[in-house]
């Protein structure tokens, strides 16, 4: 898979899918099928959102990006948006920049490449990980949601993180498929059991 | 070879360069995340005069691609010079299809109206805004104001409000009501009536608001908390019409605008009015 | 069913669109060129660029013929054309004492190393309006030009505006400051380092902001509101200055230099010309050093006495502010020419909902008082 700059019209697909994820947290939308086809579905939003005068950091084809976009490649502390690969570690989340309450637009956007996104129908099996409920702006009442074990570890560091709004980072999870979903700083994600059986409706 | 050879010199369409539609889109998801918070920008000179829809155009056009169907409303009113101009520049710079329907359209912009129907969750709102500051009437030293939301320190807006009600016997604020968004930050929801303050609250659309001229971008995502500051014992007023009807479609659930004289009463959302009138269109 | 509506608006733009263009383009009078607004309205084609903050004479003077000499209408167009182009490349720092002077004085010491050039300046003519007929001026400008030619000699080395044809030297002289930083009478505020300078194009500057961004602001400011902000603060209410005395007035050229994409060498792209100002401060509040002064400075596209020297005394007289008042908040964000020209005139967009939802709340205090009063 070659990685190549998105055109005007790619990066505008791109960008919408990343603006309705964001909006309607919790939910999947879709990156565009072709571009899917052609490159790792983690890396376009990337492609299409930074440019000379934005930094980030990437685990997986930085350099590459750097060329294509001329983006600044930096360390994770400093990147105003991160690549990860895998789920992300709690050092790695406490690390990352929160912005706060003068600049919180400069806490980091945050894309982590997952083998598939959790869906609401899933929530209510054991096997597919641990329940949480997730509230807030752009949901409805709540979502129910199982978040897979190697995620607790995450979903606990950056429930943290955002804690102290309007400080925080927000994230979106890709998967090889191309689904996208968002997670910004202001969704409340719980994880008691009871708030989830409750919530499942 | 030559500076001007470097330079395309094809007739020009686009009316933003594409880093400055990143740095919109940069902003804009900002501020998604951000419920009312100012997210400040390099905003653009656009062919459109500063005060007069550059920041909600420059919105629009990091967000339309040429499958979207654009409405443009002024007023209300699709039919308005200013919302004629804005639409024609931003359907030719990006191929979109416009629309006067707003049930049709997947991106609404408009100048101080929330369209009475037809949003969803398939549609974007961007609200030109003149001033994003909601408490530029209390305080004008823009450090103290920076102070004021980062401490969501809202006290003198309070006080403001109270005064007002003590001095008038009701809540004098027009348009541009000051809502709580999310429960965080006070923002400025440009001189939409109060009329269409509920709608914003708890919506199924996602609304973006533009200012150009003070370059700051601010959203209010679906389903948010937008509370319009008043008191427990005060009930927050929309505009009363005294019973009066349009003259055309004989509403009275549509916020209305009067011709001086008679007074004659008509719908300000005028697409609203004529699918009214003519259902079957 | 998609757009439909009277099209009463599109036609109506499109009429004044007609009308303004028919009348812009068709007359009896002669056409003009962009050649002779070039050569015959320097001023107006320099202060257009200032407030546009792009030099490109020659769209500028497309601009002010398009606008039919509207000022703030030329900037809008060439500042819009701005948007549309890419920015590919950073220029190195060019160091003004790298400025060919075409004009230089120093008002503060009579006799100054380098010289006062008086230069090409009307300061020092009266001012009468001239009604010399169109034929005799032509007569006496072949004339005029006929005697140059033979007075210079090689026609190459005119260029135009300098009195003189002294040497290289000349036009690069050591300037004022440095003499005074000699004699020790000079606070040092020189930058330790090399800070990054603020972009006002893709950050706006809001208080407290570095010093380049008041500058940057104010160098692409109106230069009427320059000029109103200076003389409100000697005469107005406002008074945040005290009158300076000027160090230098320049007026001169500059190379903009990149770093060539292949070899990496630096490479003149451009050669610009700007007016520069160093305006020497005397100290004398609480708190400052009352034995030396200090400096402000100005630089504008172009040749533009006046703003630039508004702009030096505006830049020191905001660095003795200290945030004490509100003259940062005034010099960054009410001088542009675009934005408060806009807003104000948007004030002619139908305001209709608005006025309803007024009239709306004050007919509901009424209502309150007659119930109170009841």
């Amino acid at each position: 898979m070659n990685l190549r700059a998105l055109s005007s019209h790619e990066s505008t697909l791109v960008f919408r899918a990343m603006l309705s994820a964001l909006a309607f947290p919790a939910r999947r939308f879709e990156l565009p099928p072709r571009l899917v086809a052609e490159m790792p579905a983690a890396v376009l939003p990337l492609l299409a959102l930074v440019d000379i005068e934005t930094s980030f950091h990437s685990q997986d084809h930085g350099a590459e990006i750097a060329v294509i976009t001329s983006a600044p490649v930096v360390a994770l502390p400093d990147a105003r948006f991160v690549l990860f690969d895998r789920a992300p570690s709690r050092t790695d989340v406490c690390g990352l920049s929160r912005g706060d309450a003068h600049r919180p637009e400069s806490g980091c956007g945050v894309f982590v490449a997952v083998d598939a996104l959790p869906s609401a129908e899933a929530a209510s099996r054991a096997s597919a990980g641990t329940p949480v409920t997730l509230s807030g702006p752009g949901i409805r009442g709540a979502i129910a949601l199982a978040v897979p074990d190697d995620f607790l570890d995450f979903i606990a560091a950056r429930n943290e993180v955002v804690v102290a709004a309007p400080a925080g980072i927000d994230c979106w999870f890709i998967a090889g498929d191309g689904g996208v979903m968002g997670l910004p700083r202001t969704t409340r994600v719980a994880t008691s059991t009871a708030a989830a059986a409750e919530s499942g409706r | 070879m030559t500076l001007d050879g470097l330079i395309d010199e094809r007739p020009r369409t686009e009316l933003l360069d594409e880093y400055a539609k990143r740095e919109i889109r940069r902003a804009m998801l900002s501020a998604v995340a951000i419920p009312g918070y100012q997210v400040p920008f390099g905003s653009r000179e656009m062919p459109v005069a500063r005060g007069w829809g550059s920041g909600g155009l420059q919105v629009t056009l990091a967000t339309v691609h040429r499958e979207d169907v654009v409405k443009v409303i002024d007023q209300g009113d699709d039919d308005g010079v200013n919302a004629v101009n804005l639409r024609r520049l931003v359907t030719s710079s990006t191929g979109a299809r416009e629309t006067s329907v707003a049930a049709e359209a997947t991106v609404v912009q408009s100048r101080h109206r929330v369209p009475e129907d037809g949003l969803d969750e398939n549609t974007v709102l961007v609200l030109q805004v003149p001033v994003p500051e909601p408490l530029r009437g209390v305080e004008r030293d823009m450090r103290e104001l920076a102070r004021m939301h980062a401490e969501a320190d809202y006290s003198r807006m309070w006080v403001s409000l109270y005064e007002d009600k003590v001095r008038n016997g009701v809540i004098t604020q027009s348009t541009g009501y000051p809502c709580l968004v999310d429960g965080r930050y006070v923002a400025a929801t440009t001189p939409i009536p109060r009329w269409d303050i509920p709608r914003l609250h708890d919506a199924p659309f996602l609304t973006l608001f533009g200012a150009g001229r003070e370059k700051r971008i601010y959203a209010i995502p679906p389903y948010t908390d937008v509370e319009p500051l008043t008191f427990e014992d005060v009930p927050f007023e929309v505009e009363d019409a005294d019973g009066a009807c349009c003259a055309l479609c004989g509403s009275r659930e549509s916020f209305l605008v009067s011709l001086p004289g008679a007074p004659t009463w008509l719908c300000s959302d005028t697409d609203w009015c004529r699918r009214r009138r003519e259902p079957s269109a | 069913m998609g757009y439909v509506s009277a099209r009463g608006g599109l036609d109506a733009i499109q009429a004044a669109e007609r009308l303004v263009r028919r009348l812009r383009l068709v007359s009896d009078s002669t056409w003009l060129e962009e050649d002779q607004i070039l050569d015959k309205l320097r001023m107006l084609v320099d202060r257009v660029m200032s407030e546009a903050g792009l030099w490109d004479p020659r769209l500028a003077a497309a601009a002010i013929r398009q606008s039919e000499g509207d000022v703030t209408e030329a900037v809008h167009l060439l500042r819009a054309y701005r948007s549309t182009l890419p920015r590919f490349a950073y220029s190195e720092p060019s160091d003004a004492d790298d400025i060919r002077v075409r004009r230089r004085i120093v008002p503060a010491f009579q006799r100054v190393p380098g010289d006062q050039l008086l230069g090409r300046s009307v300061d020092y003519t009266a001012r009468f309006l001239e009604r010399q007929s169109d034929e005799d001026a032509r007569e006496e400008a072949e004339k005029l030009r006929a005697e140059h030619a033979t007075a210079v000699g090689d026609t190459a080395a005119n260029d135009g505006d300098t009195a003189t044809n002294d040497g290289d030297a000349a036009r690069t002289p050591r300037r004022l400051i440095e003499l005074l930083r000699e004699m020790d009478l000079l606070v040092d505020r020189r930058s330790v380092g090399d800070p990054e300078p603020f972009d006002i194009t893709r950050v706006p500057a809001r208080p407290p902001a570095p010093r380049s961004a008041l500058l940057s602001s104010m160098s692409r400011a109106d230069t009427g509101a320059l000029v109103n902000q200076w003389y409100r603060n000697i005469l107005g209410p406002d008074g945040y200055l005290h009158e300076v005395t000027l160090g230098e007035v320049r007026h001169g050229d500059l190379q903009v230099v990149v770093a060539h994409p292949v070899s990496g060498e630096a490479v003149s792209v451009a050669e610009v010309r700007v007016t520069e100002v160093e305006a020497i401060e005397d100290l004398d509040e609480i708190g400052e050093d009352r034995t030396r002064f200090d400096v402000g400075y100005g630089l504008c596209f172009g040749h533009n006495e006046r703003k630039a020297i508004a702009m030096a005394n505006l830049d020191i007289a905001c660095h003795r502010d200290a945030g004490r008042t509100q003259l940062e908040q005034s010099l960054l964000l009410t001088t542009d020419a675009l934005d408060s020209a806009g807003f104000l005139e948007h004030l002619k967009l139908p305001h209709y909902v608005t006025f309803r939802s007024m009239i709306e709340r004050k007919i509901a205090v009424r209502k309150a008082r007659r119930k109170h009063d009841a």
